[in-house]
């Protein structure tokens, strides 16, 4: 449905994307995964044709981009970053805007900017200012106006910045029940719980470059046979000493915090705290790491996600 | 320490700013340099309103009436013209000649020594010169009105003298009347000049006038007051019924000038736009960019025209305007004044990276023009070369096409080059400023 060919983008002298290979098939809810500024925004702003590339190919249902871009646009919705609405206006005033610029009009219009409203829980402040609204009723508003034209294709591109633990979960649902409806998302954040909870296929970008492309379990087995375990201490101390020491990985989490990966190391523990003892280190807390997302970002570049 | 911290971090924020410092500083200094160079001169101690043009008849063509004309013409307030050039032969001004003119507005005021002027004051009548004058230029009027009495004054002295002795012999007979001079010799002997001899009736073959540069001669001799040996005359040619001229002379200059500012209010609304990101937005749904440029200036336009509605509707209930006399040709100059003012705005939005921007240009450029244009003061009062500075404004032309419909009884085929220029004018804004929100709004 969605295939992407060696694409690349450049503003000035910053490389933003970097040959970019990946396809996205129909139904499908993949999730980019990067630190800010890794190139995910970029990425979908040439998929939604606000933006052109410079090089490779995209096309969306056999539709090269950005010769066919006015065509594209009504088969796929935006929720952006930012929550791009007229705060003067209220909520069903919004969405008759965005409904009639998609071509939506009359009872169509209307029954689908009372159904959205009530599945986003703003019916009953419709008729309210949006500068009125709580960031997450914004935010669920900012979602509503996206999909308002039943659009076969979402971007959904960091929405839930800023957002309450509660309208979080509740833009979860939201997202996955529309997935259940058979919708193709695409899915950008910098949360890796986000995307674990919502995409069934990932792809990890960094300094503009597709690093990782594949399911969780994919990703996950990129981190091999070996245990991790965190290890955090109450003064910071060189990864490199530790891992001279031991024989095995260390890698520097945070400020006191280091990463240790390498093969039973369960059965390594008390080994492990002995020498870190013997070393004049005090120690706070051991975490035995299940894999997940963030252990392959940082296994694959040696940073965590949100540095 | 805590309100000196907090104001030095008000001096940091304010200096970031260059247009904070440019509004503050630069544009009061601008303006106030406009209006310096329009009343005072520019870097000259030589002050005042210089070379009002005005056109001279001369009827009477007598030695008289001749020699008031140069002493007019030598005045520095005034431009005199008594000739025009027509098929490459230069012509006198005639009575007609001189009316048409000011009734097509090329020219503002003429005066015309009727003829018979040398002989009606040699009989000792009071002969007539005519002010002909279009009523939308009232300072212009009043200054040649005084300026004309001051030169009869100084130039013709004794004529006052004659014009009160005769009176006297009218009014009291021969015998009360030499009475009234010798009291009046008295007095002067008394209070003024005491070597004064006689008061006789000067002979009419003994008026001399006197030469322009004998100002001082004239000025310290003795003065009858305010008795004037010769009649002033005001012919308004054009709008005679028009009820509140003040108001119509001002209502379209005033009307641009907040018509400017609202319109470009509005049209930096796109910049508020982009940055709260529904720009990007309308561009991701199936809407061209094109339509969201041409949708926001017919928003504007739409604005202005309704503003400048309100405003002549406002003028007709409250100062009698009368509104009617053309309203196909009143409609047009509307719509060409909105459409050239909203696509300002827009160009001075395109020029800028934000609000604050948009609201320094446009405070300095807005006031500027309306300063040289006319909204704020007659432009007649200006140099000659401001004068031309401010026909490269859009004031001017909306305020001469507007008011000509009002004053002059033009027509739509007449007004159709003043909203020919406000077009071309906005055809030229929209282009550029098409181009300037492609590259900054669109691409940024």
């Amino acid at each position: 449905m969605i295939r992407i060919n060696n694409l690349a983008k450049r503003f000035g002298e910053i490389i933003a994307l970097d040959d970019i290979s990946l396809s996205i098939e129909k139904g499908e809810a993949f999730g980019l995964l990067g630190p800010n500024g890794a190139g995910k925004t970029t990425l979908i702003n040439i998929l939604c044709t606000y933006l052109d590339h410079d090089s490779g190919t995209v096309e969306i249902d056999g539709l090269a981009l950005p010769g066919k871009a006015r065509e594209l646009k009504k088969r796929f919705g935006i929720v952006p970053q930012e929550v791009s609405l007229y705060e003067d206006l209220n909520a069903l005033e919004n969405l008759q805007l965005w409904g009639k610029l998609y071509g939506l009009s009359g009872t169509t219009l209307k029954e689908r900017s009372d159904s959205i409203l009530k599945s986003v829980g703003l019916w009953d402040r419709r008729k309210d200012a949006v500068k009125h609204y709580s960031g997450g009723m914004k935010r669920r508003l900012n979602i509503a106006a996206g999909i308002l034209h039943d659009p076969p294709i979402i971007f959904f591109d960091e929405p839930t910045v800023g957002v309450d633990p509660q309208s979080r979960n509740f833009i979860f649902e939201l997202i996955e029940a529309m997935h259940e409806e058979g919708k193709t998302i695409i899915y950008t954040s910098h949360y890796m719980e986000e995307v674990e909870r919502l995409c069934t296929r990932v792809g990890i970008i960094d300094h503009g470059k597709l690093i990782a492309l594949g399911t969780r379990q994919d990703l996950y087995a990129r981190l091999g046979e070996e245990d991790r375990i965190i290890v955090r201490l109450r003064e910071p101390f060189p990864a490199e000493k530790l891992a001279n020491a031991l024989g095995i990985s260390v890698i520097k989490k945070d400020h006191t915090s280091l990463l240790i990966h390498g093969n039973d190391l369960i059965g390594r523990l008390s080994n492990i705290l002995n020498t870190l003892e013997e070393m004049g280190t005090e120690l706070e807390e051991v975490h035995i790491v299940q894999p997940n997302l963030e252990q392959v970002f940082l296994a694959l570049t040696g940073r965590e996600l949100r540095e | 320490m805590r309100i000196l911290a907090l104001i030095a971090k008000d001096i940091k924020l304010f200096t970031k700013h260059p247009g904070s410092l440019i509004l503050t500083f630069i544009v009061p200094m601008v303006i106030t340099l406009i209006f310096g160079m329009v009343f005072g001169g520019f870097g000259t101690s030589d002050s005042g309103i210089k070379g009002i043009l005005v056109v001279g008849v001369d009827e009477d063509q007598s030695e008289y009436s001749q020699k008031l004309m140069t002493a007019i013409g030598d005045l520095e307030e005034i431009r005199l013209e008594t000739e025009y050039t027509k098929n490459d032969s230069t012509r006198l001004y005639t009575n007609d000649y001189m009316n048409d003119q000011i009734k097509r507005g090329n020219r503002h005021i003429g005066i015309r020594i009727e003829k018979g002027f040398q002989d009606s004051l040699k009989a000792g009548d009071k002969p007539s010169i005519h002010i002909h004058y279009d009523p939308k230029f009232p300072i212009e009027q009043g200054i040649v009105n005084g300026l004309m009495q001051r030169t009869i004054m100084m130039q013709m002295p004794s004529l006052m003298q004659v014009q009160l002795f005769k009176r006297a012999d009218e009014y009291l007979g021969d015998e009360k009347g030499q009475g009234f001079r010798d009291d009046l010799l008295n007095t002067i002997r008394t209070y003024f000049d005491p070597n004064l001899e006689s008061l006789d009736m000067p002979a009419v073959d003994d008026f001399k006038i006197t030469d322009s540069d004998s100002t001082e001669a004239a000025e310290g001799s003795f003065s009858m007051g305010d008795i004037a040996p010769i009649r002033i005359r005001g012919n308004q040619l054009l709008g005679v019924d028009v009820e509140n001229p003040m108001f119509v002379h001002s209502v379209a200059g005033m009307a641009v000038m907040f018509l400017l500012f609202s319109v470009s209010g509005a049209a930096s609304s796109l910049l508020s736009e982009k940055q709260n990101g529904t720009i990007k937005r309308l561009l991701i749904s199936p809407v061209h960019s094109s339509e969201i440029l041409w949708a926001k200036t017919l928003f504007i336009v739409i604005v202005g025209v309704a503003q400048l509605i309100v405003m002549f509707i406002f003028g007709w209930l409250v100062f009698k305007l009368d509104i009617f006399k053309d309203i196909p040709a009143l409609l047009i100059m509307i719509f060409s004044t909105a459409i050239s003012c909203a696509t300002l705005g827009m160009l001075i939005a395109a020029s800028c990276k934000d609000q604050k921007q948009v609201d320094e240009l446009s405070t300095l450029l807005i006031l500027g023009m309306s300063a040289l244009g006319g909204s704020m003061f007659p432009s007649f009062i200006m140099p000659a070369y401001l004068q031309f500075v401010g026909k490269f404004t859009l004031n001017y032309w909306a305020m001469t096409g507007l008011t000509f419909i009002f004053w002059r009884d033009l027509h739509v085929v007449d007004i159709l080059p003043y909203a020919g220029v406000l077009l071309g004018a906005a055809v030229a804004f929209f282009l550029i400023a098409w181009m300037l929100f492609k590259k900054r709004l669109f691409n940024d």
